[in-house]
């Protein structure tokens, strides 16, 4: 009996069915974020009110802060990127023409200049200094009165030669940058302290720049680093999504912020790969997990601002309305960052801060895109909300504070410009450098020797407080000679030993960037040194500076890194340098000629960087030749078994055989699970061992039984059929999951082996599955694999357990069919051909799981709900039905119930999706969905998941040689092998020899996950999206919140344990413990009736046991903040620590501290959360993890 | 049959699955591809071989071609063009930026003033005989599909192909790795039923510190124009050797390049000529040439034609119009054709200027 619950709405005018369908584990939500020209002519009526009045009016600022337009609609339109001038104008590019160009449409896209003569904080003056440039995308003014303007294909410059303001002349100077994504190209142009020129570009950018040294690539995104004078141009780094914003610091350290991406400020050094960069295997993370979406990136600095604010840096949240500040300081060889209260907030939805600079004035300017889209892809390119003519740049002030006088350095000397270089604001110094550009030569060289002299002469000792500064002014004074392309020597040397480790680390790069063809001999002199030095930053500019010299001695320095502490970044550039001079060293290594310094560690190191069989022989020697234990070993097999041939892996495995018993079963489970699983590369002695072991393991668990059938599964060995085959056909229940394990190797072995031998496989393997009776699970799991090797004969056996079978175990009888090429096709037919009658209930759950497969058929879809007398499923609106639903989820929509209905397990939306950072990685974290998409795109996108996808979230459909078909996200694609994260948040890997086909996939979210939603469920479901990053109960703001949680799940053995000891048992990490992972609500609090509870005693009472982290980096005192402190315990790395009240006070040293509460449940609130924060004095430095990894 | 066969290899060796798009183009590429890869493993004699089954696999389109060029000549043997002709020009940067500068077109089109006569400048900057420039997110073998395509597309008669320049920085080592290159894209110029034109690389100019110094890289250049002179003549194909005219003129006074590598406008004009005067088989005078220069109309309606045409054959947002997000945008992908009409319409607008420019 069908229970579709009709659900009538006569009074909207229209009506819903609504089928009751199940839910699988597999519910996710991924592609949000979609749109259609249709809603989005609808939604016309929601344009925000464009008087500028009204945005200024929404500013919330700091105390003190004034915000004031500078220059408004009609002065600019749609500004993209800007930067001022020596004189203090600001020069902006702006496009109309973005995102597409019409056909008959010319390029008119212009660079204005932008003055504010009588300095009142307004652009009284406005030049239109080009007016014919396509998508026009950065903005650089150099000293000469001209510009370079990132122009789509090429970097131009523009200059005006008859001084009549507009620009006359242009000149490619660089051509051949990609525009695969007209908000991707080259961008965010802006001069580094050495006189270099920075560019970024975006994911999709392809490109191929031709220079006087050769052709330059970069596929993805990354910064390039330029030298227009001599035309250099390289990478500098890889990766990021958008990253629409670098900065240096005084120190001549970069930093980038990432328009797409969730990491806030990265830092960024040479040679560094990030996110997305197409082929990496590994990346740096950014310093904010948690914090997406910055656009733009200027760092607080001049005289003008409070003390409190030097060094903080700004970048601008454009989703949802704000313009963010970060506090950034050194950490070993990186940095830290911690976000602060935002300069502005915004309520005003079309208010897009994207870009952020320091005025000549002093005061800090925003670039406000003013636009209610912000979409590139998701929205239709001629949406007519699109807007195409405002644009505003806000100027933020202290009025009670002096402004800047701007210096003229255009009247000013040699002497006078370098004494600038003294100006606490950089953009003075950036000017400055570039103005002694103007003088002749040999006078700037003069004038900067003399410089050197004064200053040395007066060089306080280090004690001194004055010595960094002085020192600063040095490495100003050397960059300045690089502005000129002269490296004056002594003083380089000089700063190479500096007292101060900053500044040393400053001179490693310079002589990396200046020497390698100068002379790479004192270069290799100068990294040998840095290599030992005490300051981790100077032995990360060391490494990074050896792969200018690509010879085997300098991986050879390169590993001297490892004879003092590694931290995160040293790790990554020094497997980076390793791995790109390992065609110096590699060849060297195979012969056992490769000086790796004698220490048996740093040849491990080496030879782990690097993907090739070239490196199997020198570490099989290693695991011969030295003790290697518990890690380390480990982490040798896994390398050799990613990459070794079937020989050389025959060989770790007589190796493994030669070891102590109880290592052999993990290492056999590595090799097995991370090789290679092509013919090829099969060992001959992985079907003997796997055997072995479970043989002579009696009490080998289940788990560890089945992983090791499911590793003779994936390499389809013919050599262990008989074996299996006992196993796959013993009866016992107890070993139900074996031999379950056994029957799928079996079968997988069948489907690898020569057709003959298949053939006569397949008739043993029907004739089994016939004597299992029909409608239960042996059978299904039968029936089901036949499927792998013959859909044909499947169809009809399958059809027939359809009809036999209850509800509930359908998958094992149907992942096969659904996966295999033609499979669902051909299930269809059967079932419309041979008049099959299904239940409704039975229908429901082939859907369900047919949804959820790589390649769902909507023919199948349509032919189960026949046969199963199934009404059309799910919400479907007419544009009328739908706007009309839409005013219902603006006037109804309950934000606080919508986060419950996310929640729900049956959704199970947190399976895939992280807010803030907290949850699973598969599908986009949702953190400011609410700021970035329209509801009609939100509910479009929850209830056709496939008709937009974020980037970085588009699936590949592979098709294998055996007509497997897999859906996933590319994780990577290196040594012939892509890596899949697949929909369960599950990886897989699949050679390119095994694949047959690779095409585009969809959203990995299935369709039709809301059709069990009532009206209101759904109403407030996509109100709480829309809700989330936009409005503050459901935005993530402060990071003081620990948001990394842990509950511990019920079971009978610790309940046991719980009864036999007490609760310090939870906490001392003897036992291994059911701890689940636990997502606080966004508002950061633990929502405590979901959460199941121990009642150990009757006198005891019923109690939930909490799990979070807190990263000590350095050592003192927090303060730990409980909602309710009443009916608590506490324990702090295993030590009770009594609650004394809602504030605790703690001490720790630097470490991983774990906290465990234990929660009285009757008289707890039913939220809590916990916040740590610093204490005033004596305060530890800290971090709290967003996962437990 | 031998169709089948080169269905049987691909199977065989790429393991590839043959859908019903297969078409004769993608086989011919694989095939190719199969005797590189066999190349590379020195199999040379069944390189021999397989070339020439597979060239009896073209043998209807080559005949074609060859009656098309048994034609009698109807103007000098040394004129490299015609009025019917219709050409597009494949390289790198070079090629690239004569699209905006417009001289070395406007005599063309002065000259051979038809209503057949059309220039189609397929020029990418950082392109290489392999097409890396062009693969957009693919490999190198896509963007040379690509170009084998956008050829295809602009119905040539004659192709320049101007490469070598960007190869020539591997030096001795590539060179061979080059030959195989260009002569692969001879093939697939010969397969679009035009005939390919030749043309060397102009010499880098060492224009002092902070640029580079020339000098090793000159030597290089010297290597790859001489092995494309020698393919020249093995193949019996026209050639313009740019690099030795520009050798045997005086260096002028003004920088031919920016930076070594890339024309300024007066590096440009030189090479516009010398490419006109070989492709015509005339001189061009002095002030013949100054007034071409000068016909601003001209020069103008010639860019805005490229212009259209460079959306025409890159458009911009790829990604979203017909890549792996058109879900998304592909309805506006509908716009890019619509600018065929509009360098239709530019190129009459040429044709009429430059019939109507009186040199005097």
């Amino acid at each position: 009996m069908i229970r579709p619950t009709t659900r009538s709405c006569p009074c909207l005018g229209f009506y819903l069915l609504r089928n009751r369908l199940g839910w699988f584990s597999k519910a996710i939500l991924i592609g949000i974020m979609s749109a259609s020209s249709l809603f989005g002519q609808r939604d016309l009526q929601n344009i925000p009110d464009p008087d500028p009045a009204v945005s200024l009016a929404s500013f919330a600022l700091p105390e003190g802060m004034e915000a004031k337009l500078f220059a408004g609609d009609g002065q600019i339109a749609k500004p993209i990127h800007m930067n001022f001038d020596a004189r203090g104008r600001l020069w902006v590019a702006g496009s109309e023409v973005y995102p597409q160009i019409e056909p008959g449409q010319s390029a008119t896209d212009k660079v204005f200049i932008l003055e504010d003569k009588d300095q009142d904080g307004v652009a009284e003056h406005v030049i239109v200094f080009a007016d014919d440039l396509l998508v026009p995308t950065g903005i650089l003014p150099d000293e000469n009165g001209g510009c370079y303007v990132a122009n789509s294909t090429e970097l131009l410059y523009l200059w005006d030669s008859d001084g009549d303001g507009k620009a006359d002349q242009r000149r490619i100077v660089l051509s051949g940058f990609g525009t695969e994504d007209t908000h991707h190209l080259l961008h965010t142009l802006n001069w580094a302290p050495d006189g270099s020129m920075f560019m970024n570009q975006s994911i999709y950018i392809h490109s191929h720049v031709e220079t006087p040294w050769g052709v330059r690539h970069m596929n993805g995104g990354g910064i390039w680093r330029f030298r227009p004078d001599s035309v250099e141009l390289e990478v500098h780094c890889l990766g990021f999504v958008n990253p629409w914003g670098t900065i240096f610091d005084r120190w001549g350290q970069s930093f980038a912020t990432d328009g797409a991406y969730g990491e806030g400020i990265n830092y960024v050094f040479p040679n560094s790969v990030f996110v997305t960069s197409p082929g990496a295997t590994r990346i740096v993370g950014g310093m904010n997990p948690g914090s997406p979406k910055h656009c733009g990136l200027e760092m607080i600095s001049g005289r003008h601002f409070p003390t409190e604010w030097q060094g903080n840096m700004i970048a601008n949240d454009f989703r949802a309305n704000r313009v963010c500040r970060f506090e950034v300081e050194p950490q070993g060889s990186s940095y830290r960052s911690r976000q602060l209260e935002e300069v502005i907030r915004s309520t005003h939805q079309a208010f897009r801060p994207i870009d952020a600079k320091m005025g000549a004035d002093g005061a800090l300017y925003i670039a406000d895109w003013y636009n209610p889209i912000i979409q590139h892809g998701e929205v239709d390119f001629r949406d007519p909300r699109r807007d195409k003519q405002r644009g505003r740049v806000w100027r933020l002030s202290f009025p009670a504070r002096e402004l800047v006088k701007r210096p003229d350095l255009t009247t000013m000397n040699p002497t006078e410009l370098l004494e600038q270089l003294r100006a606490p604001e950089q953009s003075t110094r950036t000017w400055a450098k570039r103005f002694l550009r103007r003088h002749p030569k040999s006078d700037v060289l003069e004038a900067i020797s003399k410089a050197i002299r004064t200053t040395q002469q007066a060089m306080p000792s280090p004690v001194d407080e004055r010595y960094a500064m002085e020192q600063q002014y040095l490495l100003e004074l050397l960059w300045a000679g690089l502005h000129l392309d002269h490296l004056d020597r002594e003083l380089h040397r000089e700063l190479l030993s500096s007292q101060d480790g900053r500044i040393r680390a400053a001179a490693v790069r310079v002589a990396s960037d200046f020497l390698h063809r100068a002379d790479r001999a004192e270069l290799v002199q100068v990294l040998a040194k840095a290599i030992q030095d005490e300051h981790p930053q100077v032995r990360l500019e060391a490494v990074v500076g050896l792969r200018r010299v690509p010879e085997s001695g300098s991986a050879t320095i390169a590993l001297r890194a490892l004879e003092r502490p590694v931290d995160a970044s040293l790790d990554f550039a020094l497997w980076k340098t390793l791995r790109d001079l390992g065609p110096t060293w590699v060849p060297l290594a195979e012969n056992g000629q490769f000086d790796f310094g004698g220490n048996p560690d740093s040849l491990t190191f080496a030879l782990k960087t690097v993907d090739s069989t070239d490196v199997v022989q020198p570490l099989l020697k290693l695991l011969n030749a030295e003790s290697l234990k518990g890690d380390a070993a480990n982490s040798v097999i896994r390398q050799i078994a990613l990459t070794a041939n079937s020989e050389q892996l025959d060989q770790l495995l007589q190796w493994i055989e030669r070891q102590p018993e109880a290592n052999q079963l993990p290492w056999v489970l590595i090799v097995g699970t991370e090789g290679k699983a092509v013919p090829s590369a099969r060992p001959k002695l992985l079907a003997e061992q796997i055997e072995k072991l479970i043989r002579d393991g009696d009490a080998l668990p289940l788990d560890t039984t089945t992983q090791l059938l499911r590793t003779a599964a994936k390499w389809k060995d013919p050599a262990t059929d008989s074996f299996l085959w006992q196993l796959a056909t013993q009866v016992g229940e107890s070993q139900a999951p074996v031999s379950e394990a056994a029957v799928r190797a079996w079968a997988e072995m069948l489907v690898g082996i020569d057709p003959e031998s298949r053939r006569q496989g397949a008739e043993q393997f029907l004739k089994q599955a016939e004597t299992w009776s029909p409608g239960t699970a042996r059978r299904r799991l039968w029936v089901g694999q036949i499927a792998r090797w013959d859909v044909e004969s499947a169809v009809p056996l399958i059809a027939a357990e359809l009809m036999s079978s209850e509800t509930g175990h359908l998958s094992q009888l149907l992942t096969n069919i659904f996966e295999q090429k033609g499979g669902q096709e051909a299930l269809a037919t059967h079932l419309a051909s041979a008049g099959i009658q299904l239940t409704p209930d039975v229908a429901r759950e082939v859907i369900r799981l047919q949804r959820a497969s790589p390649a769902p058929q909507e023919s199948l879809a349509t032919i189960l709900r026949k046969v199963g007398q199934l009404s059309e499923a799910g919400w479907k609106f007419s544009a009328e039905e739908q706007v009309k639903f839409l005013q219902r989820i603006a006037a109804e929509g309950d934000p606080v119930a919508g986060e419950l209905v996310y929640r729900r397990n049956d959704l199970q939306c947190m399976n895939c999706h992280a807010i803030g950072g907290v949850g699973s990685t598969v599908g986009p974290d949702m953190i400011s969905i609410g700021a970035s998409a329209p509801v009609d795109y939100l509910l479009d996108s929850l209830l056709n998941p496939s008709s937009k996808v974020k980037e970085g979230y588009h699936s590949k459909k592979i098709l294998t040689v055996d007509g497997l078909i897999v859906t996933g996200i590319v994780q990577s694609h290196s040594g012939g092998v892509y890596r899949l994260r697949l929909a369960d948040g599950s990886f897989k890997s699949i050679a390119e020899t095994e694949i047959e086909e690779i095409a585009d996939g969809s959203s990995l979210m299935p369709a039709g996950l809301c059709d069990s939603l009532t009206a209101k469920e759904l109403i407030d479901l996509t109100s709480f999206l829309s809700n989330l990053g936009r409005t503050d109960r459901f935005s993530i703001r402060s990071d003081r919140f620990a948001r990394a949680w842990q509950v511990l799940g019920w079971d009978q053995p610790t309940h046991h344990l719980l009864n036999r000891t007490s609760f310090d048992s939870v906490t001392d990490g003897q036992a291994s413990l059911p701890w689940q992972p636990l997502y606080p609500l966004v508002s950061g609090g633990l929502l405590m009736q979901e959460l199941p509870t121990y009642k150990i005693h009757a006198n005891v009472p019923p109690t939930t046991f909490l799990k979070t982290l807190i990263q000590v980096n350095e050592a003192g005192r927090m303060e730990l903040r409980v909602s309710d402190a009443k009916g608590l315990q506490l324990w702090i790395q295993g030590k009770p620590t009594p609650v004394t009240g809602n504030t605790i006070i703690i001490e720790r040293p630097i470490g991983e501290c774990e906290v465990i509460l234990a929660v009285d449940r009757q008289v707890v609130a039913p939220e809590l959360s916990l916040e740590v924060m610093a204490t005033e004095n004596g305060s530890a430095v800290f971090k709290l993890p967003l996962s437990f990894q | 049959m031998q169709i089948k066969s080169v269905f049987r290899i691909r199977r065989q060796w790429f393991r590839c699955h043959v859908g019903h798009d297969v078409v004769l183009g993608s086989m011919l590429t694989l095939g190719v591809a199969w005797i590189l890869a066999l190349g590379e493993m020195n199999y040379a004699a069944e390189v021999e071989h397989r070339k020439e089954s597979l060239l009896s696999n073209l043998g209807l389109d080559l005949r074609v071609l060859d009656a098309r060029q048994d034609e009698p000549p109807k103007v000098p043997p040394s004129a490299k063009l015609q009025a019917h002709d219709r050409l597009t020009l494949v390289g790198g940067t070079m090629v690239e930026r004569l699209q905006t500068d417009g001289r070395l077109e406007a005599a063309l089109y002065h000259s051979l003033n038809s209503q057949q006569f059309q220039i189609r400048n397929l020029g990418w900057s950082g392109d290489d005989v392999w097409g890396t420039a062009r693969a957009v997110f693919g490999q190198a073998s896509d963007g040379f599909e690509r170009l084998r395509a956008d050829l295809q597309f602009t119905q040539p008669t004659v192709v320049v192909v101007a490469y070598g320049a960007n190869e020539s920085f591997a030096g001795a080592e590539g060179l061979e790795s080059f030959v195989r290159g260009l002569e692969r894209l001879l093939l697939m110029v010969k397969e679009s039923g035009a005939r390919p034109l030749l043309v060397t690389p102009p010499p880098f100019e060492d224009l002092g510190s902070p640029m580079p110094s020339m000098q090793i890289a000159n030597e290089n250049l010297a290597i790859y124009c001489r092995a494309i002179r020698e393919i020249a003549a093995q193949q019996n194909l026209e050639l313009i050797d740019l690099h030795q005219r520009v050798l045997a003129t005086a260096r002028p006074s003004e920088s031919r390049t920016y930076n070594g590598v890339h024309m300024t406008p007066a590096g440009t004009a030189e090479v516009s000529r010398i490419l006109a005067e070989e492709m015509l088989g005339q001189k061009i005078a002095d002030k013949h040439w100054d007034q071409l220069n000068q016909a601003e109309n001209l020069l103008g309606m010639i860019r805005r034609k490229n212009e259209w045409y460079f959306h025409r054959y890159r458009p911009q947002n790829e990604t979203y119009l017909f890549l792996f997000r058109k879900h998304e945008q592909g309805n506006n992908a509908v716009e890019i054709p619509q600018f065929d009409e509009l360098v239709n319409r530019a190129e009459q607008d040429v044709r009429r200027e430059a019939s109507n420019l009186p040199l005097k």
